[in-house]
């Protein structure tokens, strides 16, 4: 039944999309960051960098959830993949950004270390930031990474470039 | 907590995201209006056969996202995971930047530069890092449908691993709208 009702709200979604006029023409605040951190392996005995891809979407001026997934790039562990949903609140003054953001999610691949058990995970953030421009950031984040019955539980620490716009969309 | 997960309804979620732009939006206002730009993106379903120098080869497929910075000059990234060649769980995520440049209305050169991580699938590539350039010929079928073939290098980073690359894909293109924030009062 739930899953009728999850189609029919879906199709009246599209519909609405594909039926686009200038007067139902919305915007929506996003963001679209690159970032790298650091964290420990292998019961904290390993470094390894990731680095990885993050969009935002705004709830409200504040308020964002969204989606991210970073790939091992240094370390031991070639093919090391982390995959998930985050949502957090961005606090900024003119020229300074605080942030702090949960991510759920999944992790490990073929050369990950067992200690990533079933895969899923829980990681948290903060970041301070400085805007370079409006739309362009530059944030570091330390936090901690806990693989969920795994021996993977470490602290990180990071960086990341960040565009923010509004993109527009038929609603 | 592992209760919580359990629970959670990934496809839910993926839908919440989805809508979550349709339920809270702004509608937009005189000033917006006249602050709206424009940029290419193009998004390319990739087949691509990787040649191992050492040892045998296997294909993989994935999608290609590109933001256009101004005519020529792009950014964007790649998903790529193998499907054959007892390769299987071998997968490869980059960023890249780009320069495409037309030869005539219908046909184009494509170089790009791409700098990610990747491996799985018994795939010796240590610690992930890779650096692929390559180059590709391009032809436009219609302004927002393209092809291109191409051929690369792999190179891991911080181990041996190199592989030659060959690959074909289909692209669509669009203006996708938007409005910068310093725009916005």
């Amino acid at each position: 039944m739930f899953k009728k009702v999850l189609i029919l709200f879906i199709l009246i979604i599209l519909t609405n999309t594909c039926v686009a006029t200038e007067q139902n023409i919305h915007k929506a605040k996003i963001s679209e960051e690159f970032t790298f951190e650091t964290h420990k392996v292998n019961n904290n005995t390993e470094d390894m960098g990731v680095a990885g891809f993050i969009y935002k979407r705004y709830l409200d001026k504040n308020w964002f959830w969204g989606g991210a997934g970073y790939a091992a790039l240094f370390g031991q562990r070639g093919g090391y993949f982390i995959g998930g949903f985050l949502t957090g609140y961005t606090l900024e003054t003119t020229d300074y950004i605080f942030e702090p953001l949960i991510y759920i999610g999944a992790g490990g691949g073929h050369s990950a270390p067992s200690g990533a058990s079933s895969g899923g995970l829980i990681r948290w953030s903060i970041a301070l930031g400085y805007k370079v421009t409006p739309d362009l950031s530059i944030k570091l984040h330390t936090g901690y990474i806990d693989f969920i019955g795994g021996d993977i539980k470490s602290w990180l620490a990071g960086f990341t470039i960040g565009i923010t716009s509004y993109e527009i969309f038929s609603k | 907590m592992k209760y919580f997960l359990n629970k959670l309804d990934i496809k839910f979620l993926i839908t919440l995201l989805l809508i979550s732009s349709l339920l809270f939006a702004i509608p937009l206002s005189e000033f917006d209006y006249k602050s709206i730009e424009k940029q290419r993106r193009t998004e390319t379903l990739v087949f691509e056969h990787c040649s191992p120098l050492k040892s045998t080869a296997f294909n993989l497929i994935g999608v290609q996202f590109d933001r256009f910075i101004d005519q020529n000059f792009y950014v964007g990234g790649v998903a790529y995971g193998a499907i054959d060649g007892g390769r299987s769980g071998y997968a490869l995520g980059a960023f890249h930047i780009g320069y495409l440049q037309d030869l005539s209305d219908s046909l184009f050169i494509d170089i790009k530069t791409m700098i990610g991580g990747s491996g799985g699938g018994g795939v010796p590539t240590k610690g992930g890092l890779l650096f692929q350039p390559q180059i590709a010929l391009g032809y436009r079928i219609n302004p927002f449908t393209e092809l291109r073939v191409g051929i690369g290098k792999y190179y891991s980073m911080d181990n041996d691993f190199e592989a030659n690359i060959f690959n074909i894909g289909i692209s669509i293109s669009s203006f996708h709208l938007f409005i910068p924030l310093q725009l916005t009062p």
